[in-house]
């Protein structure tokens, strides 16, 4: 008959990287653990946040900002000169007609995909 | 210290040396690029360096690595390139852990900071999440926007918004809550996020409130100082925010002392809506000989307080403890307690004490509230102790003092809060629930 015999399992020597208790690294000198890792926030955001946020809030900005502590002459001279800026006047006239061309129309591409699967740059074409 | 109706910010104050009453900031366009971590502060899902996150990326526009900062003084203020385009094979995700990730939790590089300034240091063209006051999200549609066409969904800009709120709130110490501005299509809000949730303005349109929009730029940029925009009240930054070369230390009030923070932290949380802990090393003001053990954390209100558990642990009899003294390995207890409102000196802060007067009622056993502990160590874990009589003697004591401390009916939760300094309570606590289940 045999003996009964004990799984066998790797030794642990030492304990060196957060990783080796399967904790996220919190600090890289630290021996502290994190509580926290990423899929965990995620989770937390997801699930609780959702109840947790009020929406549509009517009072948030005059409470926390207090907008109307800016006096009018400034609120003035700032709309003069956004009313002088042809590039913000555009933009304001862009919003309204919805028409704010994407990012991509608006430079040149800085980088393109080639047929090698690679990426080159656009300024050596 | 604040002018609201002159043009030019108060960057240079006479004699307060209360630098969060400082208003110096800029908005940085940091679209293209990532804000960093200080050297050595480590924020899972932040990148420590931006090389992790942009290799394999070829782009027509070298970005400057944090090295190359000398060189690129007024990059700042230069208008940026484009995003560069990726395949979404191939774009990296921006927690620099993994790869070919769409999801919004991914876009953790906010589109426009408010960053705070340093005016007579040299600026660096990646801001520190540290300096970033308030952020602010640009979308190209309106449909983007924050708040749900239900009114009750978390939408996927406010998921977004979010989890840049948790590690704003991880890099920038002692704060309240996040503030964020979202433009998407005409329509723009501001939100809030802090340890009990957020909050979402009701939509405005650029066009019809371009005066409000104004109005709560010039605010956020030029007239609302640090605590009006989330810094704890009860703290003093004793270094400029916005400084590049040091991470500020802060003079915080604990019990009847006031503890000066050294350098960075040594640990800190990343989640939202929880403690938000946040430890640091610090001196007591006056006394710099000797280092503590500041720690910083919302409770739960419904839960007993730290400090409250450790002094229970040293008032325990001498009986109780069979005539032993000292605690091996528990971490040695100073000062601590909830922190009191300046303004409301009868009222503890609590995260209801910044949403007054907007927002959804918050509940009442659901209400963080602000607590601090200050220790002269750290406690052992299992594993530092060097010798076995050594630990035998720790779960000893602690097996001893069991019977008057645990029939207060401590949770086995609670003593989990202890995780990062008490980790032989917590092997007591095992030890004390197997021997409760034997009798």
């Amino acid at each position: 008959m045999e003996p009964p015999t004990t799984p066998k399992h790797s030794r642990v020597t030492s304990i060196q990287h957060d990783s080796d208790m399967g904790r996220t690294p919190s600090y890289p000198t630290s021996h502290y653990p994190s509580s926290t890792n990423i899929d965990d926030a995620k989770a937390n955001l997801k699930t609780i946040l959702a109840t947790r946020v009020s929406f549509n809030d009517p009072n948030i900005v005059n409470v926390l900002v207090k907008p109307d502590e800016v006096s009018a002459d400034i609120v003035k001279a700032l709309q003069d000169n956004i009313s002088k800026n042809q590039v913000i006047k555009k933009f304001l006239a862009d919003v309204r007609r919805k028409a704010i061309p994407l990012e991509s129309h608006m430079y040149k591409p800085l980088v393109r995909r080639n047929c090698c699967s690679c990426f080159e740059y656009s300024c050596i074409e | 210290m604040k002018d609201n109706n002159s043009d030019h910010p108060t960057s240079e104050p006479a004699e307060d040396t209360n630098f969060a009453r400082h208003v110096s900031r800029i908005w940085l366009d940091v679209h293209s690029i990532i804000p960093r971590t200080d050297e050595g502060l480590f924020i899972p899902g932040m990148p420590l360096d931006p090389r992790d996150v942009e290799e394999g990326i070829v782009s027509g526009h070298k970005r400057p690595l944090p090295g190359d900062d000398e060189d690129d003084e007024d990059d700042a203020d230069t208008p940026g390139p484009s995003k560069v385009r990726r395949t979404m094979k191939q774009r990296p995700a921006r927690d620099g852990n993994s790869q070919g990730k769409s999801d919004t939790f991914e876009k953790r590089r906010p589109d426009l900071v408010l960053v705070d300034d340093s005016s007579p240091e040299h600026r660096q063209s990646r801001p520190f999440w540290r300096h970033i006051a308030v952020l602010l999200e640009v979308k190209r549609d309106r449909e983007k926007g924050p708040n749900p066409a239900d009114g009750t969904t978390l939408t996927g800009l406010a998921a977004q918004l979010a989890d840049m709120a948790r590690l704003h709130l991880a890099a920038r110490p002692f704060m309240r809550f996040s503030v964020h501005l979202t433009v998407c299509g005409a329509i723009f809000n501001l939100a809030i996020f802090d340890r009990a949730g957020g909050v979402v303005s009701k939509d405005y349109n650029i066009n019809k409130d371009l005066e409000t929009f104004i109005r709560i730029i010039r605010r956020l940029g030029r007239d609302l100082d640090a605590y009006d925009l989330g810094l704890d009240q009860t703290v003093v930054p004793i270094d400029t925010l916005g400084s590049w070369k040091q991470y500020p230390r802060f003079r915080v009030p604990v019990g009847g002392s006031t503890y000066i923070t050294k350098r960075l932290p040594i640990w800190q949380s990343t989640g939202l809506v929880g403690r938000g802990t946040f430890v640091c090393l610090a001196e007591l003001e006056g006394d710099k000989d000797k280092t503590y053990i500041l720690k910083n954390a919302w409770r739960a209100c419904a839960r007993l307080a730290e400090s409250t558990v450790y002094k229970m642990v040293y008032s325990a009899t001498e009986e109780s403890t069979s005539g032993l003294t000292d605690l091996d390995g528990v971490a040695k207890f100073v000062d601590g307690g909830d922190i009191y409102d300046p303004q409301q000196p009868n009222e503890v802060v609590k995260v209801s004490s910044h949403r007054k007067g907007f927002g959804g009622p918050i509940n009442e056993n659901d209400d963080p509230v602000l607590h601090r502990l200050v220790l002269a160590s750290r406690g052992c874990k299992l594993y530092e102790f060097t010798t076995f009589s050594q630990l035998m003697r720790a779960a000893k004591k602690m097996n001893s003092g069991t019977c008057n401390l645990f029939s207060l009916r401590f949770p086995l939760t609670l003593l989990q809060d202890f995780g990062h300094f008490m980790s032989v309570v917590l092997f007591t606590g095992t030890s004390v629930l197997v021997t409760c289940s034997l009798v």
